[in-house]
């Protein structure tokens, strides 16, 4: 038995060894273990620490007095520890601590140093593994999540730019910055009872957070600068009104876009993008444009969700992908999307045909219009889209109309139209 | 005319070429600097139990030590603390802080405290900059999301760009501040530790010793602003230079991982030579040695490690290795070393490295690889290495994939020793060469290890596309000298595995790239003889290329070495303002003067391919496609499969090769000048031995001038100055001036060129001038007179064509943004039918009536000369 057991050791070993990182120190996770955790010493359950920075992880919860705690690196197995330098170390709000890392399958005890709390109640404490160093503090306060958010800094020139909700979800706007320094506030104009929102880290970068939980700390210093900006342009700031998170990414434009479904020809094939792909629209790069044929249920298809899609940024499902705000969203139309997370959800089309999708990027909304009936199905005849595109002004002169054969029309009735009024060429459905 | 007339206003011969030759002997005059890991007692500020050391005016090393134990010994990162000259700067404090101020930080520390807080923030320790006319506030742990990244260790599995997360921060932001953290504390990526190396009398170099305080913090704040290039100039004065490798690394390497016979060997070589292809290294992937395949004739014997040759296969291995030299090539073998030396598949060394450490490290019939020592070390190269050596291997390929730290000494990286290890176990032990390896990146400090092998990409167009931006960026650590398995290394769609477009791209791309190396995995289902493929002819062209850019690819290579810039740069680098030359990251700079746009697309109809390209500020000669670009602007342009878009830097001088040369070791007794016509500046010529180690003062350089005086322009080849003893003593040249009017008068040294010593193509706006053999102590001094209203300097590419339907005259407008020379008007309506097809020349303003075609939509195509553009218009 033993020998089964020290050949299941080795046998272990030797997995971790050729997967690379037996060895090693790694800033992907860490996890909180011990007598005076929830948890205990259940390492398969052991909690998660928030990853705050490179390297530096953080949680907030209850320890039990005088009972041992420690990290582990890995939850796979009791390898990798992050401990004490010195062993019986009570630990107290407002101090760092030293830390050791032990690649080790059976770690001497004397080596295993465990810290404690003198007194059970809620902590925060932070790992810092960059400069191995642990502190520990009081949880601070949460903050009251505002109905409101406004930017507001010498990156918006000092201007008070509202970033609207959506659907309760979530705020978000994209809004051109220039150099300088921003922060949150609650309110429309500054007033005594403005509350000011910046981060963790003090003008840290306005991008900082890809990956990671960005929460918002209210501010004792109203001249706190708050974020910078370094790098002018247009930046899309998100506000997570469930996790009470800040994101904020710069706008760039997409050169693709991927849509995959259950209604689509290829299903959830994003790789092949025979006929999956938005392309740049070629008067307005913010906007991605697709146009294909969507069924419910292709013939042999016996895929899941098959009145469903969404759209990926990226050939991975590993990336940012566009979701509806509102489960099952009918797609024609216009209608908000979402790229912060959230459920899994799909628009859905109601009958099989030609579609034409247009995604712009920078608002978050799709533009679905059906062209016409699928051929193989002829589901309903129609040659009429639905929605309603762009208005042409009656001062923008000379207007012509052409069908999507590119025909003039002389007289246009209902239907979907390119129409070029002198200066611009749009689509235009006309009722 | 006004261009030229401008310019005589402002031009004086004598200070143009008093400064051109200043500039001249600042660009060959660097100083080798001694490498003191010991920083001068000035430059030193002691508060408690933290250390500032202020190097530059940009740089501030940090420490602290809870028991005040500094570490004054080099590093794995750092090698040198004693710079030249200690930057001024002052020191206050008051009851609360200390306050340094240099010219360009100012760091405010709370006296008594841990400058590092958990977590981060400004309360112990600031440093203030400015940067881009704003305030800049750093401390010890703040996050930067703008660092514009390193390099990583490997591109195993490299598909697409999903190598892009695991990319390392670099040593330049645009935040304008970067850290090196090279506290042990701080692991890299891979888990490894910083350690201190200390002298081993045993080895012979430089050896692993634990930091004095491992918990310590040691920073080294670079605040650089937008001075990317000081930044990494003074690294590589803190961190060791980047070497400059032997000069056959720079030619074709032929690599496939297969099991080859010495026969098969032979037959490449053979194919090589019938097919006239230049090559200078020949690769011996892993099945050299046993290898545990049946198919190889080596069942039970060897595996993944192995030392000993599957004689099975290779016969005669010194007879091999001796026909590899005498058809001119260098070769190397593969090694996985990580499963030590075992009894079986090597007896003889197993016998003697036991026999030598009495046992030590054995474990049940193999010696466990234990590189971590000294005396193992000792014994592995002694008995092992020495004896291919002898055999005639030429340097190693290090192939690390096993466990990425030391089982036995806590955050040693195997991959960075490695590195260490066989780099100087090289610079040490065959001082008659000089030092190189091929092997991963290991972490900061590896560009002292060159070059890089970067590993198993997969075979696909997203993959070749990510390669650019991945070569230039390590250049933001150093590590500049990227291999890349040319063609891909495995595939996982069947209709990419020989793509001839694919394989060519790649190929056209390795040109421009540091290291051109074809390399594939074992599978019999990929080729990698280039002479198997139908467009064969395109990739010899390609290759040959890369033998004619050689003398500007190794005088760019000095230039890395001197002053730490990569030879592939991001185009950040020259232009940090512009917001252009951080999005189009598929373009680089190849070397000073190349502008590199590489196709890593399919082409859309098989054949052309549209690239946007970004042209910086300034002049660009567009080599492929004959014009001159001035930039800033963004072009759509076409390539044919046979075209590499590459621009030359109006101003430049840039050597290379004639097409004849076949081996970059040659040492060639012409030497072709390419420059653009209209823009001054200089460059150099740098020449030496080639694989001597005291190239760094064993070294020669040519000065090579350009100067404007209106239509007379001078082409100036100064004296070689330096070594020379084993160069060639004479040489002719061929200059080639592009963008250049037919000349009135020609004068070399003042005498009027023979007839055949000088021609003008019309097409190419190209003229030649050959000058006849000459000692390279000569100046020579090339004067043109143009004839400027012959009017044959190519137009200027400023604007993009724009094509538009006017309704009030009913016509198609198109502007061609300059004068084009043949320009093809088509114009099809929605259904595909050409209802107009007309063809102009000389020509910058098309107005073509419509009246007789009906109200509809047209698709309009526009040839003008290489520029093609294809819009849609409404009548």
């Amino acid at each position: 038995m033993k020998k089964t057991a020290l050949l299941f050791i080795f046998a272990l070993t030797a997995f971790f060894m050729r997967a690379g990182m037996s060895n090693s120190i790694e800033y992907g996770q860490l996890y909180i273990v011990g007598e005076a955790t929830a948890t205990s010493w259940d390492l398969g359950s052991a909690a998660s620490m928030s990853k705050i920075a490179n390297g530096v992880f953080e949680w907030t919860g209850r320890l039990t007095g005088g009972k041992d705690f420690k990290f582990m690196n890995t939850r796979e197995a009791w390898h990798k520890h992050i401990v004490s330098v010195k062993s019986d170390v009570v630990a107290e709000i407002g101090k760092t601590y030293s830390l050791n890392f032990f690649a080790n399958w059976a770690l001497d005890g004397k080596y295993d140093c465990k810290f404690k709390v003198a007194e059970t109640g809620n902590y925060t404490i932070t790992v810092d593994l960059t400069s191995m160093r642990m502190s520990v503090s009081k949880p601070a306060e949460t903050i009251k999540w505002p109905e409101k958010f406004y930017l507001v800094g010498s990156a918006t020139d000092n201007k008070i730019i509202e970033i609207p909700d959506f659907y309760g979800i979530e705020h978000k706007k994209t809004i051109n910055l220039q150099p300088g320094f921003v922060k949150l506030i609650d309110t429309p104009t500054i007033t005594d009872k403005t509350r000011y929102f910046i981060p963790r880290f003090p003008e840290v970068d306005i991008t900082f957070g890809k990956g990671l939980n960005v929460y918002l700390y209210e501010a004792a210093d109203v001249n706190a600068n708050g974020w910078s900006v370094t790098v002018p342009g247009e930046y899309m700031i998100y506000l997570d009104n469930g996790r009470h998170t800040f994101t904020c990414k710069r706008f760039i434009q997409y050169n693709a876009l991927y849509i995959v479904g259950g209604c689509c020809e290829l299903a959830w094939n994003y790789w092949d993008e025979s006929n999956n792909r938005f392309i740049q629209d070629a008067g307005n790069p913010d906007v991605m444009v697709w146009e294909g044929e969507l069924r419910i249920g292709w013939a042999g298809n016996t895929v899941a969700e098959p009145s469903k899609f969404k759209i990926l940024t990226a050939q991975s499902w590993f990336e940012d992908t566009y979701h509806p705000y509102k489960a099952d969203m009918p797609v024609e139309g216009n209608s908000d999307a979402r790229i912060t997370g959230g459920d899994d959800l799909k628009w859905t089309i109601k009958r099989d045909g030609y579609y034409r999708m247009e995604f712009n990027t920078k608002t978050e909304v799709l533009k679905a219009t059906y062209i016409r009936s699928s051929d193989a199905q002829g589901t309903d005849g129609s040659q009429t889209a639905e929605t309603p595109d762009v208005e042409i002004s009656e001062e923008a002169g000379p207007t012509s109309y052409y069908n999507l054969q590119g025909i003039k029309i002389s007289k246009p009735q209902s239907g979907l139209y390119i129409v070029n009024d002198g200066n611009k060429t749009k689509n235009c459905l006309m009722r | 005319m006004d261009k030229y007339n401008n310019m005589k206003k402002t031009f004086n011969p004598r200070t143009c070429l008093t400064g051109l030759l200043c500039v001249m002997c600042v660009a060959v005059a660097y100083p080798v600097i001694a490498q003191n890991p010991i920083a001068k007692s000035e430059a030193i500020i002691n508060s408690g139990n933290t250390r500032f050391t202020v190097l530059t005016p940009e740089m501030i090393r940090i420490e602290y030590s809870e028991n005040g134990n500094f570490e004054d010994r080099a590093t794995f990162t750092i090698q040198n603390r004693e710079m030249d000259v200690v930057p001024s700067f002052s020191k206050t404090e008051d009851n609360e802080f200390l306050y340094i101020e240099t010219d360009r930080l100012k760091l405010k520390y709370r006296k008594g405290s841990n400058p590092k807080t958990i977590p981060a923030s400004p309360d112990n320790l600031t440093i203030t900059m400015s940067h881009k006319g704003q305030s800049v506030l750093w401390y010890p742990g703040k996050p930067d999301p703008l660092n514009l990244k390193g390099t990583c260790r490997t591109l195993d599995g490299s598909n697409g760009d999903n190598k892009r997360s695991e990319l390392e921060d670099g040593l330049i932001s645009r935040s304008g501040w970067a850290v090196i953290d090279d506290s042990w504390s701080a692991a890299r990526p891979d888990g490894s530790r910083s350690f201190a190396l200390e002298p081993n009398k045993e080895v012979g170099f430089d050896w692993w010793s634990e930091r004095k305080d491992p918990y310590a913090m040691d920073l080294y704040f670079m605040g650089y602003g937008s001075d990317y290039k000081k930044a990494l100039a003074d690294f590589t004065k803190v961190a060791g230079k980047i070497p400059l490798p032997p000069n056959y690394v720079f030619g074709y390497w032929y690599s496939r991982y297969s099991s080859y016979s010495d026969d098969d060997y032979r037959q490449i070589m053979a194919d090589i030579k019938e097919n006239d292809i230049p090559i200078d290294v020949l690769i011996l992937d892993m099945d050299w040695h046993w290898n545990g395949s049946a198919g190889c004739g080596s069942a039970g014997r060897g595996g993944w490690t192995g030392w000993s040759w599957n004689t099975n296969l290779i016969s005669d291995p010194v007879k091999l290795l001796n026909d590899i030299h005498d058809n001119n090539l260098r070769l190397s073998l593969n090694l996985h070393p990580a499963d030590g030396i075992n009894s079986v598949e090597s007896p003889q060394y197993y016998n003697a490295m036991k026999s030598e450490l009495n046992g030590k490290y054995d474990k049940n019939g193999t010696i466990a690889w234990s590189l971590d020592y000294p005396d193992f070390t000792k014994s592995f190269f002694k008995n092992i290495i020495r004896d291919h050596e002898a055999e005639g291997v030429d340097f190693w390929w290090l192939d690390w994939q096993q466990y990425l730290t030391s089982p036995e000494n806590q955050g040693l990286g195997e991959t960075f020793w490695c590195n260490h290890v066989f780099y100087n176990d090289m610079k040490t032990n065959r001082p008659d060469r000089r030092p190189v390896i091929f092997h991963r990146w290991g972490g900061l400090g590896s560009h002292r290890y060159q070059i890089g092998f970067s590993g198993d990409a997969l075979i696909n167009f997203p993959t070749l596309a990510f390669q650019p931006y991945f070569t230039a960026t390590a250049s933001n650590v150093g590590y500049t000298y990227w291999g890349h398995d040319l063609g891909g290394h495995a595939f996982t769609d069947e209709k990419t595995v020989n793509d001839p477009e694919l394989v060519l791209r790649w190929l056209q791309y390795g040109v421009f790239s540091p290291i051109l190396r074809s390399h594939a995995t074992n599978d019999s289902r990929i080729e990698r003889r280039m002479w198997k493929f139908s467009n064969f002819p395109l990739m010899r062209d390609a290759v040959k290329l890369r033998y004619a850019l050689f003398p500007y690819i190794y005088t760019m290579a000095r230039k890395t070495y001197d002053t730490g810039l990569g030879i592939c740069r991001p185009l950040y680098y020259e232009f940090p303002d512009d917001e252009e030359a951080y999005k189009y990251e598929g373009e680089y700079f190849f070397g000073d003067n190349i502008l590199v746009a590489p196709i890593t697309e399919p082409a859309a109809d098989g054949k052309t391919s549209q690239k946007e390209i970004w042209f910086p500020r300034g002049k660009w000669w567009s080599v492929t496609t004959n014009q001159i670009i001035e930039g800033p602007c963004v072009m759509t342009m076409n390539f044919k499969a046979e075209d590499i878009p590459y621009f030359f830097k109006a101003g430049a001088v840039i050597p290379m090769n004639p097409s004849s040369v076949d081996r970059v070791t040659a040492k060639a007794a012409q030497i072709v000048l390419n420059t653009v016509a209209g823009s001054e500046g200089n460059d150099i010529l740098y020449e030496d031995e080639g694989d001597n180690s005291d190239y760094a003062a064993k070294f020669a350089t040519t000065e090579l001038g350009h100067i404007v005086n209106g239509n007379i322009e001078s082409y100036i080849i100064e004296p070689r100055q330096g070594e020379q003893s084993n160069l060639v003593q004479n040489r002719s040249w061929q200059l080639n001036i592009f963008n250049a009017c037919p000349p009135e008068e020609i004068t070399i040294n003042g005498v009027a060129p023979a007839e055949n010593e000088w021609a003008y193509d019309a097409d190419k706006h190209c003229l030649t001038v050959r000058i006849p053999e000459t000692n390279c102590n000569t100046k020579l001094e090339v004067v043109v007179k143009y004839n400027m209203e012959a009017g044959g300097i190519a137009g200027v590419t400023t604007a993009d064509i724009k094509v538009e339907y006017d309704r009030y005259s009913d016509s198609l407008v198109a502007d061609l943004g300059q004068t084009r020379q043949k320009v093809n008007l088509s114009v099809t309506n929605i259904a595909g039918v050409e209802c107009i097809n007309k063809e102009y020349s000389d020509i910058s303003h098309i107005t073509e009536s419509l009246a007789g075609l009906s109200s509809a939509m047209y698709i309009c195509r526009l040839n003008a000369d290489k520029e093609q553009v294809i819009g849609k218009i409404c009548k």
